[in-house]
């Protein structure tokens, strides 16, 4: 048995005993579906983070990186970042006093409306369904590339996996082994770094061999590789598109149900701001060393095929085995704890939101555990029978939410002229037109600008579709009484010590801010133009 | 400035505009 086996059988073997042991905890519906309302501040971060970062985040951004367009995704993430304070402050701990299951329950409730819970639940089934046979491919080209297992063996190993520490303990076990993924990928990339950089010959060197990169020209100057060869010509195109991307990215952290719903699970609203800040300020450190990581792999091999096979290449080439193992296993694991949050999702608004709730809350707690090994099962076979090259389906499965929540989302916080019907409307539009908008871009030739976006062109048509059909309608009474119910702060929040602790918070952001200035000013601007102006002094006294 | 420079500004910026506005946030809504 090969170490990578090993080591990846020890990992699910331990999410699993989590998973079993959170199960034995599980009494109620509310364990099951958010925690018990009573996860700390770390759980929620760790759940935040891990649902977010899945293989796309070490496989396609990272083997992007890779290509030269590093800075590019940095800009990017500083930009989504701030979807987390945004989606927290103006949406999320909206969200939690509704005191909900589901997010589809929440717009329910919201609007008095069946029809819009279910449409809600839809959404989440077919976009979420999506998602999860893509971070299913992803992490089964993972395992039977490092294990030299069959395809369809890794597809089946993959799906047992997530669907043994999912099913038992629901959302208890699911924000816990979330948690411990989020810290294992995090070390590892860390641990990763370092070694990339030693391979490099150190931090200067590296930076100095970057910044003169021959193969990949400008790979880590601030607008990565452009260029005819490049996807962008200029570098205000690159900019407008990290721009663009991270807005768009940022508004899938802000409403996005995969995000929002751990909100729910959190003990009061300070943890909801709190969390906030800790997976912004995560994300920030992560997305940086990623990003730069990736780039300075050139220096080692500038020609991994595919480039998304960046990090594995990194593992079992630049890194001790055991070392490499974990890298593995941490990868796995972004894959595996988006695919858990997923697939506890899927289940829940299934047996909750499209499906009418029975009334005996242990009948619920078995159907929603029937439903998800149904849902698995369909997953699965879909994952085995299906090409995994169709990639195309999960370009509308994650942001589609942005479009076609966005807009319901905020305004049913902030808006007390917004109706059923406009809201129903708003998220039918809004999901349709990010979908035809996608397919637009993968049937036919037709290349949007950038700044018409799947998600921004679908946004814009649920905000015009809410906006007009809300015009001709009447807001319920019941819809206003609960929206003015949602803006009622509870008296536990106003606690002093409860405020002081969450101060600390925006304050370590701050610091946080400053120390990362002061080092990419210090270890990446400075070296690099050095670099360069090094680089150019030698060219001259080359020149006769 | 270089465009280097200004992404290593911008780039710290967002956590030291986001923890400012969260900061003051939470001082206005709640420890009114």
């Amino acid at each position: 048995m090969n170490i990578f086996l090993a080591a990846l059988i020890i990992s699910m073997a331990s999410y699993l005993a989590i998973g079993w042991y959170a199960g034995r905890k599980v009494k109620n519906l509310d364990d099951y579906y958010v925690a018990g309302r009573n996860a700390p501040t770390l759980l929620i971060v760790g759940t935040l983070v891990a649902s977010f970062m899945s293989t796309n985040a070490f496989l396609g951004e990272m083997g992007m990186s890779y290509q030269g367009h590093g800075p590019l995704i940095v800009i990017m993430t500083g930009v989504n970042c701030l979807g987390y304070i945004f989606g927290a402050l103006f949406f999320g701990r909206y969200l939690r006093r509704s005191r909900v299951l589901t997010v589809p329950e929440f717009f329910g409730q919201r609007f008095q409306s069946r029809r819009l819970q279910s449409l809600a639940g839809l959404t989440i089934v077919i976009g979420l369904t999506c998602y999860l046979m893509a971070v299913t491919w992803g992490v089964s080209l993972i395992v039977s590339k490092v294990t030299e297992m069959p395809a369809w063996a890794s597809i089946v190993l993959v799906w047992i996996g997530y669907t043994g520490f999912t099913l038992y303990s629901g959302s208890r076990g699911v924000i816990l082994t979330d948690t411990v993924m989020f810290l294992l990928f995090s070390s590892v990339a860390l641990v990763a770094l370092y070694y990339i950089i030693q391979s490099g010959g150190g931090w200067y060197v590296s930076i100095e061999q970057l910044a003169v990169f021959q193969d990949k020209p400008g790979i880590i100057s601030w607008h990565g590789v452009i260029g005819e060869d490049s996807n962008w010509k200029t570098s205000t195109d690159a900019l407008i598109w990290a721009l663009i991307l991270g807005i768009a990215w940022g508004i899938v952290v802000a409403v996005s149900p995969w995000q929002t719903s751990r909100y729910l699970m959190a003990k009061n609203e300070h943890v909801v701001i709190r969390s906030a800040c800790g997976a912004s300020i995560a994300m920030f450190l992560l997305y940086l060393i990623n990003s730069y990581a990736a780039a300075a792999v050139n220096l080692s091999n500038p020609n991994i095929d595919p480039p998304e096979g960046v990090m594995i290449w990194v593992a079992m080439n630049l890194m001790p085995a055991i070392l490499g193992a974990m890298l593995v296993c941490g990868i796995l694991a972004a894959g595996l704890s988006s695919a858990s949050t997923f697939l506890s999702l899927i289940g829940f608004s299934a047996s909750n939101d499209i499906f009418q709730r029975a009334k005996n809350p242990e009948t619920q707690l078995k159907s929603t555990r029937y439903t998800i090994i149904i849902i698995g099962l369909v997953v699965v076979t879909l994952c085995l029978i299906l090409p995994s090259n169709i990639f195309w389906i999960t370009y509308f499965a994650g942001p589609v939410f942005a479009s076609s929540w966005g807009v319901v989302a905020f305004m049913s916080i902030w808006s007390s002229r917004i109706t059923e019907a406009g809201a129903f409307w708003g998220m039918l539009t809004g999901f349709l037109g990010n979908i035809a908008a996608n397919l637009l871009g993968v049937f036919t030739d037709v290349k949007l600008p950038v700044y018409l976006d799947p998600i921004l062109l679908g946004s814009a048509c649920s905000f015009i579709a809410v906006f007009t059909v809300s015009a001709v309608g009447t807001v319920s009474v019941e819809s206003k009484l609960f929206r003015e119910r949602l803006h009622r702060l509870p008296e536990k929040d106003k606690n002093r010590t409860e405020i002081a602790r969450t101060l600390l918070w925006p304050k370590a952001m701050i610091v946080i801010g400053l120390v990362v200035m002061a080092l990419m000013i210090n270890f990446y601007a400075k070296p690099y133009h050095y670099a360069l102006q090094k680089n150019s002094e030698s060219q001259s006294e080359l020149r006769p | 400035m270089s465009g280097e420079m200004l992404l290593a500004i911008s780039y710290g910026s967002v956590m030291i505009l986001g923890g400012s506005f969260i900061w003051w946030h939470i001082k206005n809504y709640y420890d009114d």
